[in-house]
């Protein structure tokens, strides 16, 4: 089960309910015995084998097999161009591994100086002019065609770094990070990676996605391909404007979508009223609580801090995973195959 | 050489009041141009009252179509697609999944019987508008598409233009929140940035990697603290970092919910009340103002003062 969490808008509260929806229902499915959800269902990666990490999901908070709770909750800081999950969670650190573009080396014994490899680049990022070949890497989107159709093989690849992932583990969850090195312009491909490493992860029941806001490339990389996104927004003519884009993303992506009005005191009722006329379920309706913001900027989560919160999450956590179970025996039946 | 500034605020976390910034320093500048650059969220007509003058199509990225009449079903084009946008269906014919194609063509010249061509697709639409404050500048990437910092940059070189065309000497940039494309094409050649921050933990977190980008490409760069009553320890943070890096804090802004009541009115903050929320922003706006002035003095030899009128014929003013 894939949960992503996105907005249209910077900082409406995103990497907040991402948190702390991690962390309740990782402790209801630690302590309570209710189990978060009862759908049953495996993860998409299963029968997958294990990618990358190796990172020892089951060693910390395992409930008992058998029991039905879902163990392996996996949080993912997707929001590669500020990443801020791990501020709150301060994880445990177990690895790290830098992410990397292939981009094109030319080896100017075999090349004749022909640009065919300008000619195929969609970017740029190779132009020859005459008898010298100039290569833009920060241009290149590593598509492999310049290698792939230089009739020479006179193109070679090297990486390029771009930037890093990390994983570790806080308060019985397993974390992943990806993070955009400053100065680069690619987040997609680092976007990719994380994504491909935290959905292999071995007993990776529930994933929960904090997404970069927006709805360009890295937003839709992160929210691709998950079971239930949740739009967190605010009651705001900005906040407004900007889920209307957000709904517009999802739709073409074709992933179910449920909203979280976050400080909804605040503002006034036209986002209540879109969600209305487009028939998307509010699954929460957050109040403006000063001891929450309070805790937020000294980079500590809700949950477990200030009281009534984790009840908040956890209700929020189980009425999204219901709907995501239900709207994925929908999706099952439509499948194309 | 016209003098022409350009100045572009960024936040690295979004939300922390960057566009009700952007949109208070344009109604007191006066003699400018707006260029919106967050085009995934483009907010700032929601509070500048904007009339539609120009509507553009911007179509800077391509798509794979595959003809399902000529694909022999070979595998060769998701063979190559480093971007996992072929699927191949069980009879083999190939299709191009829209949203994960990057446009890069290579499925086009390694299909054996030339059944796939790249067709430009519409990514966005960029507009101009007539505004109380001076003209504006923005767009609309689609959902999902590629290429804001191309579009990035086709609304900064319009704004730029307009500028020229009619003498105004500075062009503000309400640039998009993160590091990515369109932060460092809003960013790139810019006379100076703002950047906004709060003092919250991500905040500041986000605030050093906006600083780096802003290094790396060696733009000179003033910090603003918005929210700066939320936690007194952070403000303090904020304001050593700046100093142990030599940047300037040009305003601390208290919390103050007329910025969300403003926004609902559709105004920007300084036209809404004239509290003391407007009267930060308009030191603020001398602050930048002086700085800019400066600059214009020591490098161009032009006279210092903003609004001095412009000598005929040229656009200047500082
Ligand atoms: S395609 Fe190969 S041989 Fe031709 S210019 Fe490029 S690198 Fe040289
Ligand atoms: S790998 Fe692709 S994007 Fe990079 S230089 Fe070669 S053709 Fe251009
Ligand atoms: S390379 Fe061409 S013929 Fe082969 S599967 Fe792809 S589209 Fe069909
Ligand atoms: S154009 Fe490039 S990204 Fe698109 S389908 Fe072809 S190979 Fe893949």
């Amino acid at each position: 089960m894939i949960l992503s969490v996105a907005s249209g808008k910077g900082g409406t509260g995103k990497t907040t309910v991402a948190v702390n929806l991690a962390l309740a229902l990782g402790r209801s499915s630690r302590g309570s015995g209710v189990p978060p959800s009862n759908d049953g269902s495996s993860p998409r990666n299963n029968g997958h084998p294990p990618r990358g990490s190796g990172l020892p999901l089951r060693e910390h908070g395992q409930p008992p097999r058998g029991s039905g709770l879902p163990p392996g909750i996996v949080l993912v800081d997707a929001d590669v161009e500020e990443p801020n999950c791990h501020l709150f969670l301060r994880p445990r650190w177990k690895g790290r591994e830098t992410i990397t573009l292939p981009v094109p080396e030319v080896d100017l014994e075999r090349c004749d100086y022909c640009g065919r490899c300008a000619d195929v680049c969609a970017y740029s990022a190779i132009t020859v002019i005459r008898d010298v070949v100039l290569l833009f890497p920060e241009l290149c989107h590593g598509c492999g065609g310049c290698s792939l159709l230089c009739p020479r093989g006179a193109v070679a690849e090297r990486p390029r770094p771009l930037g890093s992932v990390r994983w570790g583990r806080a308060e019985g969850l397993s974390f992943y990070h990806g993070e955009l090195d400053p100065g680069q312009a690619l987040a997609p491909p680092v976007t990719r990676a994380l994504k491909a490493r935290a959905l292999g992860a071995r007993g990776a029941d529930l994933v929960i996605v904090d997404a970069p806001p927006g709805t360009s490339c890295p937003a839709v990389e992160a929210v691709r391909g998950s079971d239930l996104c949740l739009l967190v927004t605010e009651p705001t003519p900005f906040g407004l404007s900007d889920l209307t884009l957000a709904v517009e993303m999802t739709a073409k992506l074709d992933v179910p979508t449920a909203v979280v009005i976050n400080r909804a005191d605040a503002g006034d009722d036209r986002v209540d009223r879109f969600c209305g006329e487009r028939d998307l379920p509010v699954l929460a309706r957050l109040p403006f609580d000063r001891r929450v913001a309070e805790t937020y900027a000294r980079g500590r989560p809700a949950v477990g801090a200030v009281p009534g919160w984790e009840e908040r999450f956890r209700e929020l956590g189980e009425r999204a995973l219901g709907l995501a179970a239900a709207s994925r025996g929908r999706g099952e039946k439509r499948c194309r195959t | 050489m016209p003098d022409l500034r350009e100045v572009a605020i960024i936040s690295g976390k979004g939300g922390t009041g960057k566009t009700s910034i952007c949109g208070a320093l344009a109604v007191l500048a006066e003699e400018l141009v707006i260029a919106d650059c967050d085009v995934d969220a483009a907010n700032l007509g929601l509070i500048l009252r904007p009339s539609l003058r120009e509507t553009h199509d911007f179509t800077a990225s391509r798509t794979a179509i595959i003809d399902a009449q000529e694909c022999s079903g070979c595998g060769r084009c998701a063979e190559v697609c480093r971007f996992g946008a072929v699927i191949q269906a069980a009879d083999g014919t190939a299709d191009v999944e829209p949203l994960a194609c990057e446009g890069c063509g290579v499925c086009a010249h390694i299909c054996p019987v030339g059944a796939i061509r790249l067709e430009e697709s519409l990514s966005g639409r960029w507009f101009v508008s007539d505004t109380p404050h001076g003209t504006l500048v923005h767009a609309r990437l689609g959902p999902g598409e590629e290429n804001s910092g191309k579009l990035v940059t086709t609304v900064r070189n319009r704004a730029r233009e307009i500028a020229q065309a009619d003498g105004k000497g500075l062009v503000l940039i309400d640039g998009p929140p993160g590091i990515g494309c369109p932060v460092i094409a809003s960013l790139s050649g810019v006379t100076c940035a703002l950047v906004v921050t709060e003092p919250t933990v991500p905040a500041i977190h986000d605030m050093d990697r906006v600083l780096a980008v802003c290094r790396h490409f060696d733009v000179p760069t003033l910090v603003v603290v918005n929210r700066s009553d939320l936690d007194e320890g952070n403000r303090r943070a904020i304001a050593a970092r700046c100093a142990r890096e030599g940047l300037e804090v040009a305003a601390e802004i208290p919390y103050d919910p007329v910025f969300t009541r403003a926004m609902v009115e559709g105004r920007t903050v300084v036209e809404h009340s004239d509290g003391e929320v407007p009267r930060l922003l308009g030191s603020l706006w001398e602050r930048l103002r002086g700085r800019l002035g400066l600059r214009a003095r020591l490098e161009c030899g032009g006279r210092p003062g903003l609004r001095g009128r412009p000598e005929e014929g040229r656009p200047g003013g500082f």
